[in-house]
Parts: structure tokens; sequence; C-alpha cells
């Protein structure tokens, strides 16, 4: 075993040293340029694909070569059993993986942290694991593409997909791509044997292929839907693109210039307020509140939601924040000396939860930055060289921006509104203590929009709350107008219902196609993650009509399975599982059987004369 | 495994079919221990859908096949120890020195015999440091026959492994296999198209024809089932359909030639039945006797013993 | 102690005959014509079967169809041996054998209309030819 992993190396040791140097000089290259442990997430994507793309073509290329008939051939008949010989192919190429992709990411880091005063977390260093991860998972997509059945070798590429699209961060992100990487492997070792053509080995191995082949099947009928929409949007009566969105709508709200948006709250209701304020909504420009985070910063998370430094442009100096230690390292602009690390405060305490910052306050002097930890926003102070915080909200909440809304200066958390006296943020460098706190009704998640119009003695506020009315996710659309006054007091002037624009059976395709599969997508794609505060909603209950859709569809599963298992290879314990699992899961896992198995050949007894000769 | 079963190979109504073509027609075959065997047919015949299934490459689609007494879907890695695999393509990793190969070899097999390396490998000009992408395609076969050899396989199969050699290494070759010590032991399946080859090399001759076993005997036995008749016929020449045991016919100078299959003095009186006037027969061949057979496409079933 | 002697004997593929008969009947030849004398050794199987780069087995069978006829002796442990000269045949079936040859012979030459002093010489002729010694 130990003799094909080093042969398999000495096979492409070329290209792992050559493709090594290129992948060095390019890194090195960048890193003179910019800071790549301060890039955005869409930065690290376009190197996470690359890596996966280099595996994918290792995969297809190494696999490729051994499944010519005589090769393979040749590659099985020895006395090792196959998990061992796909178990050494494999090692050899994340071997060369980790030489090529890991090994230039890790000198660049040690480079970096030793030559530079830039700010190396251990988040930095396991980016060099994570590029390894993921360029095996692409590595073994291939390697599954190029063994599997033609039918279904695709089924590798839900993986990649799901790592793209999943929530877990840090060392979450790093369990689940090795979560990933397991399976494909059992995904390989089912499919490494002599037969190619046999289905999957074993009873593990059939579910290691059925279950992705299957989520695979879910996902293209999903994309089929969306073809069918465009069909739908070329026929013109797609709702979003009607000259005039129903009226009632959600479309309607959100297409709709800002007062128009909230005339259309207040329209229908009864108080006895309702006309002065739609004069007063004629008349007055309305604001809404910035807000600067779109996701919330973990800690020792791989990427970055947005890069982590500032420029003091006043001294000089630039500001990185490190997850390693939670303080802000700085180093001059000019001549690359550190200047130090920054805490709050006069002790430099370190911030408790990474702290990314997100401009300055307008009217702040220059070099001054604002930075957003959690629930507190500080501001950096050039000429005093402190961090201190200035809005301090509730231990449990999230806050999401502030902006000045002339003289008050507003800010949103992902539970309420805040104002604050806008005097005081030059009046003194304490916390601010907040005039009026307006709750979010509904969820932070479900704001589609927020607009709002200062009164003589307080303001009216619109909550439109439609975000993913056109999916099963969305909360129940509504839209909330509430006033507020100067005092505290806060009044709910209205509430009007939005219409779905959208029939049930476009909104719920994901759910009807298999609530089952539409469960496990979600749980697979939090999996490793803690709640995201800003992502948290409550769902509208799934219409009974829905449930029935989707019973009705298992149950046309499970007679399709019924009528199709008869004619397949398979023992009848077997038998019985597909036909549960197609009525559990849905036509998806009837596609998905479909592929698998496929009918048996029959061979005709024909009657056999004088076969036998004679016997030396 | 010390049990010494009666056949190294043993099929049972094996059959493969391929969209609506039979590879393999409920072929029943037994091959015994020890001798060389040679098998011959056209190609389509089925041999290396055979060959594959007997290495648990293919699934059958109906009917079973042993192989050294084992389920040749069931082969663990110690059978497949004892059974060797050559074929005209000789693949081996092009990247890889030969003694780097011979090493790893020696390491991955039990009963590896470096003298019978040795012995084969010394008849072909291969250097232990060279690459085996730079050998010609004769070193190669030579190569991969002396590796063949020296794992001790019990049984050695080989599939036209002196395909587009040249005329040396084609000599070089079958001298190596019918000569080392490390053959001694071996039983042999030897499948080619070269007549010539198989007329040195043969014990038993196979015939396999569309997937089914058509003859197996000492290649003498079945040279005594072809004769070669010439008759001067004044007229057409009767029908090919009315005559007996016919494979193949020719027309000559005005004579009629045919080669018949089990036929004896009773097809002359059949000649003279249809007017001919003057009648000769002699043997045939093995070259011209299988090539007559195989393309006669005859469906005839083998003569009992 | 006698060595091996040469045997320069030429098997072709593709002939009527197997290549066994091909052996045996060139043997028998050389025995015929004295090129073997009684008492030479044959060369072995495997050197044999190596001259003329066939199967080993297919010159053992040709081997033992000699010995069984009575052309070669095997001395055990030593090798393969020409026999000494002897009656191979029993008088009946010497007498058959010549009957038959003489008879396809006479047939084969009166269409041809041949003199029989023709014949005669010509006999004599080929006799002489094939050998300076007369064999059994």
């Amino acid at each position: 075993m130990f003799e094909l992993f080093k042969a398999e190396l000495l096979r492409f040791r070329t290209w792992a040293l050559a493709l090594a140097g290129v992948h060095f000089i390019a890194l090195g290259f960048l890193t003179r340029v910019v800071d790549l442990a301060q890039q955005p997430l869409v930065v690290h994507w376009s190197f996470g694909s690359t890596y996966a793309a280099l595996g994918l073509l290792l995969g297809l290329y190494q696999m490729g070569t051994y499944r010519k008939p005589s090769a393979w051939l040749n590659m099985l008949h020895r006395p090792l059993s196959s998990p061992r010989i796909a178990t050494s192919l494999i090692l050899a190429a994340v071997a060369l993986l980790a030489v090529a992709v890991a090994l230039p990411i890790a000198l660049i880091a040690l480079w970096q942290g030793a030559m530079t005063p830039r700010v190396v977390d251990l988040r930095h260093w396991l980016l060099a694991l994570a590029a390894l991860q993921i360029a095996t998972a692409g590595y073994l997509v291939g390697a599954y593409g190029m063994l599997g059945e033609r039918r279904y070798c695709y089924a590798g590429l839900v993986f990649p997909l799901l790592l793209i699209t999943a929530a877990a961060t840090g060392l979450g992100a790093l369990a689940l791509q090795a979560l990933a990487v397991a399976w494909l492997i059992a995904m390989v070792l089912a499919t490494f044997k002599p037969d190619l053509d046999a289905p999957p080995r074993g009873a593990a191995g059939m579910i290691a292929v059925a279950l992705p082949l299957q989520m695979a099947m879910y996902l293209l009928m999903l994309l089929a839907y969306s073809g069918v929409e465009m069909l739908w949007i070329a026929q013109g009566s797609h709702p979003n693109n009607t000259p005039t969105p129903p009226r009632g709508g959600h479309n309607e709200a959100e297409k709709a210039d800002d007062r128009t948006r909230m005339r259309l709250a207040l329209a229908g209701s009864t108080h006895p307020d309702a006309p002065l304020l739609r004069e007063q909504i004629a008349l007055s420009e309305p604001v809404g509140i910035a807000s600067q985070l779109r996701r919330v910063p973990r800690r020792s998370e791989l990427a970055n939601v947005a890069p982590m430094e500032f420029d003091d442009d006043a001294r000089g100096v630039r500001w990185v924040f490190s997850h390693d230690d939670m303080r802000l390292h700085g180093y001059r602009l000019n001549d690359r000396t550190s200047a130090g690390t920054l805490g709050i405060g006069a002790d430099n305490v370190a911030f408790p939860v990474p702290a990314l910052p997100v401009g300055a306050m307008p009217g702040s002097a220059k070099g001054d930055a604002l930075l957003i930890a959690g629930n507190t926003a500080y501001h950096y102070d050039s000429e005093s060289g402190q961090v201190l915080p200035r809005i301090r909200l509730p231990e449990d909440e999230v806050l999401v921006g502030a902006s000045p809304l002339g003289e008050t200066l507003g800010a949103i958390s992902d539970r309420a509104l805040y104002f604050f006296d806008g005097r005081e943020t030059v009046e003194h460098q304490r916390v601010m203590t907040p005039r009026l706190r307006v709750p979010i009704p509904g969820s932070y998640h479900d704001i589609y929009d927020l607009d709002m119009i200062e009164l003589v003695d307080g303001y009216l506020i619109v909550f439109s709350n439609s975000y993913n009315a056109h999916s099963a996710e969305g909360a129940v659309p509504y839209q909330y107008v509430l006033r507020v006054r100067d005092g505290g007091e806060i009044e709910t002037i209205a509430k009007r219902r939005l219409a779905y624009d959208y029939p049930e059976l476009y909104r719920y395709r994901s759910f009807w196609t298999s609530p089952a599969l539409y469960a496990l997508r979600d749980r697979v794609q939090h999996l490793f993650a803690p709640p995201l505060p800003l992502e948290t909603s409550v769902a509208a209950p799934i219409p009974r009509s829905m449930w029935l859709l989707a019973g009705a569809l298992s149950l046309l599963s499970l007679i399709g399975a019924l009528w199709r298992t008869p004619r397949l290879v398979m023992p009848a314990p077997v038998r019985a599982a597909w036909v549960a699992i197609c009525g559990a899961i849905g036509l998806p896992a009837l596609a998905a059987l479909w592929l698998l198995y496929r009918p048996q050949e029959i061979v005709a007894s024909e009657q056999v004369s004088m076969q036998h000769a004679p016997v030396v | 495994m010390s049990t010494h079963d009666d056949h190294v190979i043993e099929t049972h109504g094996l059959s493969r079919r391929y969209g609506r073509k039979l590879a393999l027609d409920h072929l029943d075959l037994r091959i015994p221990r020890g001798r060389i065997h040679a098998i011959v047919g056209a190609n389509g015949a089925g041999k290396s859908t055979l060959f594959r299934i007997l290495l648990g490459f293919l699934a059958p689609s109906a009917g079973r096949a042993r192989i050294l007494g084992r389920d040749s879907q069931q082969l663990t890695p110690e059978d497949r120890g004892r059974i060797g695999f050559v074929n005209e393509e000789h693949t081996l990793p092009g990247w890889m020195r030969v003694s780097a190969i011979a090493r790893m070899h020696h390491r991955e097999y039990a009963r590896w015999n470096q003298r019978a390396y040795e012995e084969v490998i010394g008849h072909y000009h291969v250097l232990p440091e060279q690459k085996v992408g730079q050998l010609s395609r004769g070193e190669r076969a030579g190569f991969n026959l002396a590796l063949a050899l020296a794992r001790s396989p019990e049984l050695l199969i080989l599939d036209e492994p002196t395909l587009g050699l040249d005329v040396v290494a084609k000599r070089a070759f079958l001298e190596s296999l019918l000569y080392s010590n490390a053959a001694d032991d071996c039983t042999v399946i030897y499948c080619s198209h070269q007549m010539e080859e198989i007329e040195r090399v043969a014990d038993n001759l196979i015939i396999l024809e569309r997937g089914r076993l058509m003859h197996m005997s000492a290649p003498e036995e079945f040279c005594s089932r072809v004769t070669h008749w010439v008759a001067d016929i004044p007229f057409k020449g009767p029908e090919p359909s009315t005559v007996p045991g016919l494979l193949e016919r020719q027309r000559l100078d005005g004579l009629h030639h045919y080669l018949v299959l089990d036929q004896d003095e009773g097809f002359a009186e059949f000649l003279r039945g249809v007017g001919a006037r003057s009648i000769q027969s002699m043997p045939v061949g093995l070259d011209r006797a299988v090539n007559a057979f195989l393309a006669k496409n005859h469906a005839a079933p083998a003569a009992a013993a | 102690m006698a060595r091996t002697q040469a045997l320069m004997i030429r098997i072709a593929t593709g002939d009527s005959r197997s290549i066994g008969k091909q052996i045996v009947d060139g043997i028998r030849m050389k025995i015929a014509t004295g090129e073997l004398a009684p008492g030479d050794q044959l060369p072995s199987v495997r050197g044999l079967a190596q001259q003329l780069t066939i199967n080993p087995n297919t010159v053992a069978k040709a081997y033992t169809e000699l010995t069984t006829e009575g052309w070669l002796d095997s001395r055990q442990g030593l090798g393969l041996y020409v026999a000494p000269l002897r009656q191979r045949l029993s008088d009946a079936e010497r007498e058959r054998r010549f009957d038959d040859a003489v008879q396809r012979f006479v047939h084969d030459v009166v269409p041809l209309n041949v003199t029989v002093d023709e014949v005669q010489t010509r006999m004599a002729a080929e006799f002489d030819a094939l050998t300076p010694r007369k064999t059994a």
C-alpha cells in the first residue's frame, strides 16, 4: 500500500512542485500589494473556487487515466484489497494538494507574520487547512465523477454547493469541510471496485451515494422550477414583471417610493389621526437609518465579513483587529513599524467580541473611526488614541448600524430602534443614553424597508416587513405604522397585512417537492453554526394545502417505487427500504432509485444442445 | 490453498448480454489444471468478456463462473495473487523505473521468485534504471512477462500478448514463456489470433465462436476433423446448403475445392452423387482448418469424445 | 558415454501434418537413412523444444510415440537413445505394408506408360541417393 502511495506521488511530483511554485509566487506578489489576511468574503470565495477546481482536475485526470478497462484491470488485479488501493491513491492526491495548495499559504502566512507588522491570527493559519480540505473535496468530486456510473456521477457536486452556502464559520466551517470530505471518501470507496458497473458496495455505500443523489435530484427539480419561472416571466403575468404590481401586495410596497409606501401603510386605517398623518407624509422628507453590518463577524472566522482594519489618517497608522487577542494592532504606514496594540479605554481592555470598523461618525475629526462590536459602538479618537464605547445596547442585542437624523443620532439593532441626542456625540466621551427605544415589530430579518418622518413631537415610523414574502422562509408580510412621541410613548397607528403576490404553489415549491429534504437542507446548511442574530425570523406557518400536496406526491412516489422495484435486482429488505424511503422523501427519492438501479438484463434460457466439448 | 481442484476455470451457462447482443451465450467451459491451453476465436467471439468476468471486472447476465475454485465475483486479494493476467497493452506505470516496479512487485507478492524474474528479463535489453515509458513495445512486453512469471501464479492468462511485437521480440516472448522454469507449475491460458504461435504453443485448443464453445481438444484432433476435397464437377456444382459439413468452398481453374468438417469417405459418395468425375482429398493444416471453421460461423456442436 | 547427437530436423507450421507428426517422421527418416546411428543420444525434450521453438509437451509426446514403436530406447536417468536395429514389425505386418506401398506405386506409375526397365533403374538410383548404407 505504501509502495502504491509512493508511486502515485512520484507520478505527479513535478506538477505539484511546479504548481506550488506558481502559487507561492502569485501569493507573494499579491501580499506585497494587499494584506491577504484582510480580504472580503468574495476574495476568499475566488481562491476557494480555484483550489476546488484544481482538486477537481486532479481527480478527473488521475481516475480518468485509471478508468480505462486495461488500466483498471492492472490497478485492481493485485493482492491488495480495493479499499486499500483507493486509500493509497487518495492519500497521494491529498499529499500532492497539501504541497501545491496548503504549503504556499502557510509559507506566506509565516513570512507575513515574521517579516511584516501585519496581523496574522490562528484563523489565518487555518486558512491553509481550509484550502486543503476544499481542494480535497474538489478532488473527491472529480474522482467520484470519473468512477461513478454516468447516470449519477455528478451526485458529489452537492458538497461544494453546501460548502458555499453553509453558515458555519471558523472551526465550525473546518468541521463541516471535514464532514464533506469524509462523506465523499465514503462515496469513492463504495464505488472503487473491480466491477465499476455494479451498484455501490454494501448498505453503507449505497446510503453514501443515494442520499447526495436524492439531494441532487431535489436541487435539480428546484432548478427546473426556475426554468418554468423564466417561461412565466416571458409570458408576462409574473408578479414581479407586470407593468403595475398587484394591488395591496408586497411587490407594490417594495417598488413604491418612500412617501407612497408610507401612505400605503396607512391605507384603510380608521385611526382618527390618519388623515393628518397622511398630510404630514406628503409634506415631509422620509429618512431611514443606515445599517452598516450585513453579517455579524464571528470570533476566529476564517474569512472576513469585511476587512477588519481602518486607517487613522491623522497619525498615519493602520489599525487591524486581531481575533487572537481581541485587540487592535497598529502599524505606521510610512515605515511599517509597529504602533502597539489598542483595547478599550485607558486600560486597553480586550474587546469581548470582534470589532468591525464601519467608517466614521459624521462630524467627527479626521482620523476618527467608528467600530461596532456586538451590542456596543466604539469611537476611536485619533487625538487621544483611545477607543471608547459610546453606544451600549442591552446584552443580547446586536448593533447593526448608526447614522444621523438631523440633530438626532439614530441607531438600529436586531431588536429595536434607538434615538440619541446628537449633541452628546460631541459633548462628552461617555456612553450615551438613548432618549427613545422603539422595539421592532416582528424580526429584523423581515424588514424590507424602514421609512420614517420627523413629527413635531416625535417620529412616524413605517416598517415594511415583506422580506422573503415570495418564498417559504418568509414571515407573514405586514406593514406597521408606529408613532413615537418624545416622551417615550409608542402607539401603533396601523397594522396592514400585505397580500401575497405569488401563489402558494410557487412560494412553497422547495417545501412540497420534499419536506424531508427541505428540512435536511436547512439543517445541514446550519450545521456547526450558532443561530445568526440577523437572520432569525419566524416563518409563516405552512398551509395545510401544501402539506396535502407534499403527501400526495409522496404517495405517488411510493406507488412508483412499488411499480419499479420488482423489475430490479435487489433482495426483499432492500426493496422494502427503498419503497419506504420513496414514501418518506418523495419524488427526488424515486428519481434517485430510477438512476441507481437498471432493470435486469434478461437472458432467455435457450435450448442448450450438445454444448459439452471433449475434455483432453 | 493446497487443495487442487480439477479445473482452473469453470463456467456454467455463463451469459453476458450487451443490449440485444449476447457476447457470451450459455457458455459451459471447463479447463483442467496444468498445460498450456490456447483459446482462439474471431473478434467478438467473447474472449475479452470472458476474461473480464472471470477476473471479477464484469458481472454475468446469467450463469456462474469459477476460477481456481473461487466464485469469480468474490475474488479476495489472496486469490488475485495467484492469478496472473497479461494483455496486449502491457499496461505499466510509464513514469516509474524498471527496478522500482520490480521492487514494488517483490514486496506485494508473497511468492515472488527473483531468479525467475532475472532469467526472463535477461532475454531483453532492459536496464534497471530505465523508465518504463522509454521502453520499446517488445521490451515492455518482455518486462511484463518477467513480472508475471516471477509472481509464480497458479494460473496465467495471456490475452494476445504478442500483438504488435516484431519478430525478434515475439520469439523472445514465446521462448521465455515456454522454457522458463517459472512456468512449470503454472496453468497457462493463451489467447491469440496467430495460428502459427498457437500451433507451437498449445497443448489444448479451445475454439470460441459467438460466445459459445465450439471445440476443445488437442490441436491434432481438431485438424483431423477437417478435410480438403478437390473434385472435377462438369456442371455448376451442388448448392452450398446441400453440401454436408461445408466450411469453405472455392472454384479454381474449373475445379471445385471443398473444406468440410467431420466428413469421411461418405463425402466422396456425395460428390459422386452430384456428378463429380475425379475426387481427391487431403488433410489440412491447423491454420487453414481453424480459419475455415471460424469463417463459416458454424453453429454445429462439437463432436463428442 | 555417448554425447548428444545433433538432430537436424525442421518443422513447419501451417503444414497439413501436425508438428508432433513432423517430428516423429523426421526422426524416423534420420534413423532410417542412418544419419542417426543406434546408440546415439537424442537431445532432451526441453532442448529439442527450444531448438524448434515449440511446446516441450509436443516433443515429449513425439518421443513417447517413437519409444513405443521401438525406434528409441529410454535409459533411466540418462536420456533417450536410438534403439539398436531390430525387427520392429512382424513379418506379416512388414509384408502387408510392403505390399500396400508397391500396389500404390504400381497404380500411380502404370498410367504413365513407363517401361519396367525405366522403373527399375529409377528405383535403384533413388535408393542409392538416399544413403550409402542399407536400412532395415
